[in-house]
């Protein structure tokens, strides 16, 4: 075993602020094993840090006859409510518009091969998922991302998500401007930002540079800016179409326009305005109602701007918007080479197909897109290393992941197009399916997630075998799109697609049948111009020979040009469900055994295996990060003094008392000065001056720094006098709340 | 011995009628009845990667596969460091395990025609935090400790070995061994 640690070795090269939250992970995770951390605490702390946790992490997996236990080492200690420690779980790797460089890749590719399966996992909102991990081994994970300048805070949990532009951010022919600087500002404005802490549920923002493309999805976004552009006197000036309480979920909201032209400069501030509306008015008890699309459908999009626009008279102005508008470049990646257009052999040949399908033109001249269509998202070592190769080589620094689960290149000079397609082809990632029918996007459903009721990935993959053993049909409808989600949640966006689909159950004659909910319609152009129309539900093994019969009748009826989701739309849901209705009927389990088994799954299917999902995170209050983070810190003050080293347990006492002070005075002030003096005055004014906090436990907070001698005794004595000024705390809220 | 995460894999030189999938339903068997080992947890199907993971059976101290990674199919363990048995141990107790473990799927009905090169084993380290010289002290260590397994599971002590066999640089090594199992 090394004899240094990740943390000293890379510990220069990661910014303070993530290295500072690692190492609190670091001591909570100690404390966790010692059951000195509440459940829902350390499972929204490790949420708010991208680790999930995975199916089967209650310590049960159905086996095809009964539940079988799963032997965890760990015994009783959790990681979680109901989630084992020792159970394998996910790290979500936070991916600001999908954007890495060839040595961040590098580094991913390591930590998937040395901490989880060797499998890099693209999502539809354009991160990178590791599965399989153990918890103890995320701290050094977090530390090899920092120093590459990447985090995982805020990836999962009730917080600001990943925030996504299409990869074509900069280079697209018909973008009104770059919309990628501003996604790079709001994403370090809103980090950790203390507005977002208290969010009821999680909020997602996307950004695009032009409205009537399917471009980033703006218009099913929590939050989604649109480049537009107006003259003001005679000036051309930027700003966005501002669109607020778009989603998905299971049952997708439109966006309603809270601007229609918002400049730069009102971004971050108005931003912050929203966050601290939905902080303070959005929904916490039922995690159904909990997102904002609620909160402004409940208001009004006029009374829900209102309500932004008084926060923004009275809270305080974050001293970071300046600054950070301040950074707003013209920044854009640069091509390795000069550019040259393309020249394409126009034969039968794979890689003249590749041309056709899966380039684009860049708008600067001799430049083009590379969408390399990924098989379900998955990439091994080897191939993420020859993507990063390419990169170096052939294309700009900037490689990005899709929303689609691809990847796209950019900056590739024509002449270097050959080059690029044989380097993918030595790694299978050549074929021509980047936006075909065969290019299907499927959340990681039954295979990973506790929420998952049928298998997206088992599905995605048996269509995409179907569509190779029948090329006609593919032929047939190539560029529809088919988007599959494991429940009703559409993390596969299957809303959206001309065919989707998601997870449900049936049940024949007291056996659970997997099936799939058919969703027909979606309109992806227009930036999502309609979401589509849930038909029925048939057994999932039929959904082959229903794609054929529904390709059938769109190919024999629709007029000329028309598109799948005007076909669907003219033909209506009654016509179109008669096609269907012939795939719905389920077999007896003695005729066809295989439809009582879900896609790529060698057990007689259940919905047994589904748990309590982490999505919406827990709910934990600003007193109680603060409360954690005193409690924290006093464990790390006893293990200075057992290291004897007194003067840090002495700091660490009074840092704790700080700590919970603070979180104390957030009750009655949320937006409380952070500074010791502030502190000190805001607690003696409000508390102790009122005589609601015993004077006796105070004085050891405002005694603290009046002791001079660093001893054993001295520094046991700052410890004991902290832990009983932590209790007071507790009981001064408890008492506050009501709690008895 | 220092390390505590490494990889094993023995190649195959005939495959399985279909490929890692035919895996996928003995990984589960293997779960259903605790056969081979203790602690395993589940199945992930790779099988539509190129020249992926193949199948995958996790558990806690180790993930095993059929891996089909570079090109070169094989049955792939992945000790994860999570044992409280010392490195010697635990090394040991995997090499006997994966080679009972290819004995096992050759002999599954299912896995018909499927066969084992025993006489090449790859070992990598699977630990960057370890400086070089710690990497190539633990190769050399490893080595010392394979030539003293081998003979309780070989006919032969006659081993050679290609350094750094590993695409992702990491220090590891083929095992070329001429002899048979022992029965």
């Amino acid at each position: 075993m090394s004899t240094t640690t990740w943390k000293d070795q890379l510990s220069d090269s990661i910014p303070d602020q993530i290295k500072h939250n690692i190492e609190n992970f670091e001591s909570q995770i100690q404390l966790k094993k010692q059951n000195k951390v509440e459940d829902k605490v350390f499972a929204e702390t490790r949420l708010r840090l991208g680790l999930y946790g995975q199916r089967y992490d209650n310590g049960f997996r159905y086996d095809g006859f009964k539940k079988q236990e799963i032997a965890f080492p760990s015994g009783t200690i959790t990681k979680g409510p109901e989630t084992k420690w020792d159970a394998p779980g996910m790290v979500r790797i936070k991916l600001p518009k999908g954007d890495v460089t060839p040595d961040q890749i590098e580094v991913i590719t390591q930590l998937s091969e040395e901490y989880s399966d060797g499998v890099n996992h693209i999502t539809t909102r354009q991160d990178i998922q590791l599965h399989y991990l153990h918890v103890e081994d995320t701290p050094d994970l977090m530390y090899r991302l920092g120093a590459v300048d990447i985090t995982t805070q805020d990836a999962c949990g009730n917080s600001v998500r990943n925030i996504t532009t299409h990869p074509s951010s900069g280079v697209h022919k018909d973008e009104v401007f770059n919309v990628d600087p501003y996604a790079d500002i709001l994403f370090k404005f809103l980090l950790g930002h203390p507005d977002t802490i208290e969010f009821g549920r999680k909020f997602k923002i996307a950004l695009s540079g032009y409205e009537h493309e399917a471009c980033a999805l703006t218009n099913m976004h929590d939050m989604g800016l649109i480049a537009k552009e107006e003259k003001v006197d005679g000036k051309t000036i930027r700003g966005f179409k501002f669109v607020i309480g778009g989603g998905l979920g299971a049952v997708p909201h439109d966006a309603a326009t809270l601007y229609e032209f918002l400049t730069p400069d009102k971004l971050l501030p108005v931003t912050q305005a929203i966050c601290r509306v939905f902080s303070r008015l959005g929904e916490k008890q039922n995690r159904a109602l909990a997102r904002i699309k609620f909160l402004v459908a409940k208001q009004g999009v006029e009374k829900f701007k209102i309500l932004v626009e008084d926060e923004l008279k009275t809270m305080p102005i974050d001293p970071r918007c300046e600054p950070l508008l301040a950074e707003l470049t013209e920044y854009l990646d640069s091509p390795k080479k000069e550019g040259t257009g393309l020249i394409n052999p126009k034969d039968n040949s794979d890689y003249s197909a590749w041309l056709n399908n899966n380039i684009t033109e860049q708008k600067q001249d001799g430049y083009y897109l590379v969408t390399i269509s990924v098989p379900l998202g998955d990439l091994s070592p080897e191939q993420m290393r020859a993507i990063a190769d390419i990169g170096r080589t052939h294309s700009s620094d900037s490689i990005r992941f899709s929303i689609e689960q691809n990847v796209v290149l950019r900056w590739v000079s024509g002449s270097d197009l050959k080059d690029v397609y044989n380097a993918l082809s030595t790694v299978g990632l050549a074929a021509a399916e980047a936006g075909t029918i065969s290019d299907i996007t499927a959340c990681p459903g039954t295979d990973t997630c506790k929420l998952g009721t049928s298998s997206s990935r088992g599905l995605a993959y048996a269509l995409r075998k179907h569509f190779i053993a029948n090329p006609e049909l593919k032929k047939s409808i190539e560029f529809l799109k088919i988007k599959i989600s494991g429940c009703y949640n559409s993390c596969g966006q299957h809303h959206l697609s001309d065919i989707g689909f998601y997870g449900v159950n049936r049940k024949k004659n007291g056996k659970d049948v997997p099936h799939f909910q058919v969703v027909l319609g979606g309109r992806w152009s227009e930036s999502i111009g309609s979401y589509g129309l849930p038909i029925a539900a048939i057994p999932s093994k039929n959904v082959p020979s229903m794609i054929e019969s529904i390709a059938q009748k769109y190919q024999s009826e629709k007029s000329t040009d028309e598109s799948f989701p005007d076909f669907i739309n003219r033909i209506g849901k009654a016509k179109t469900r008669e096609v269907i209705e012939p795939f719905m009927k389920i077999p007896e389990f003695e005729e066809s055994p295989e439809f009582y088994f879900d896609w790529g799954d060698t057990r007689q299917y259940t919905t047994g295996d589904k748990g309590v999902g982490e999505c919406a995170g827990e709910i934990v209050s600003l007193f109680d990060f603060d409360l954690n983070a005193s409690e924290r810190v006093y464990f790390e003050g006893q293990i200075s003094l057992d290291d004897d080293n007194f003067a840090q347990a002495r700091e660490k006492a009074t840092e704790a008392m700080k700590f919970a002070a603070l979180g104390l005075v957030k009750v009655q002030d949320k937006d409380a000065s952070t500074s010791m003096n502030d502190i000190t005055e805001e607690f003696k004014k409000r508390y102790v001056s009122t005589n609601i906090f015993a004077e006796k436990f105070a004085q050891y907070f405002f005694d603290a720094n009046n002791e001079q001698s660093d001893t054993i005794e001295t520094a046991r004595r700052s410890l004991q006098e902290a832990h009983l000024f932590i209790e007071e705390v507790i009981r001064c809220r408890d008492e506050a709340a009501g709690v008895k | 011995m220092s390390i505590k995460k490494f990889i094993l894999k023995i190649f195959i030189s005939e495959n399985s009628p279909n490929g890692a999938s035919d895996f996928i339903a003995t990984f589960n068997e293997f779960i259903v009845n605790n056969s081979i080992k203790d602690g395993l947890i589940d199945v992930a199907d790779y099988t539509h990667m190129h020249n992926g993971l193949g199948a995958l059976l996790t558990a806690h101290e180790s993930n095993w596969s059929f891996d089909e990674q570079y090109g070169k199919p094989g049955l792939m363990v992945v000790e994860k460091g999570f044992s409280d048995k010392n490195p010697k141990e635990r090394f040991s107790g995997l090499l006997n395990e994966i080679i009972h473990i290819c004995k096992t799927l050759e002999q599954t009905p299912r896995h018909s025609g499927l066969k084992f090169d025993y006489n090449t084993i790859s070992f990598t380290l699977n630990d960057r935090s370890l400086t070089t010289s710690e990497s190539d002290h633990s190769v050399s260590e490893v080595k010392s400790l394979f030539e003293t397994i081998i003979k309780d599971i070989y006919n032969s002590t006659n081993i050679s070995y290609e350094d750094n066999a590993d695409p992702a640089n990491r220090a590891g090594f083929s095992a070329s061994i001429k002899g048979d199992l022992k029965s």
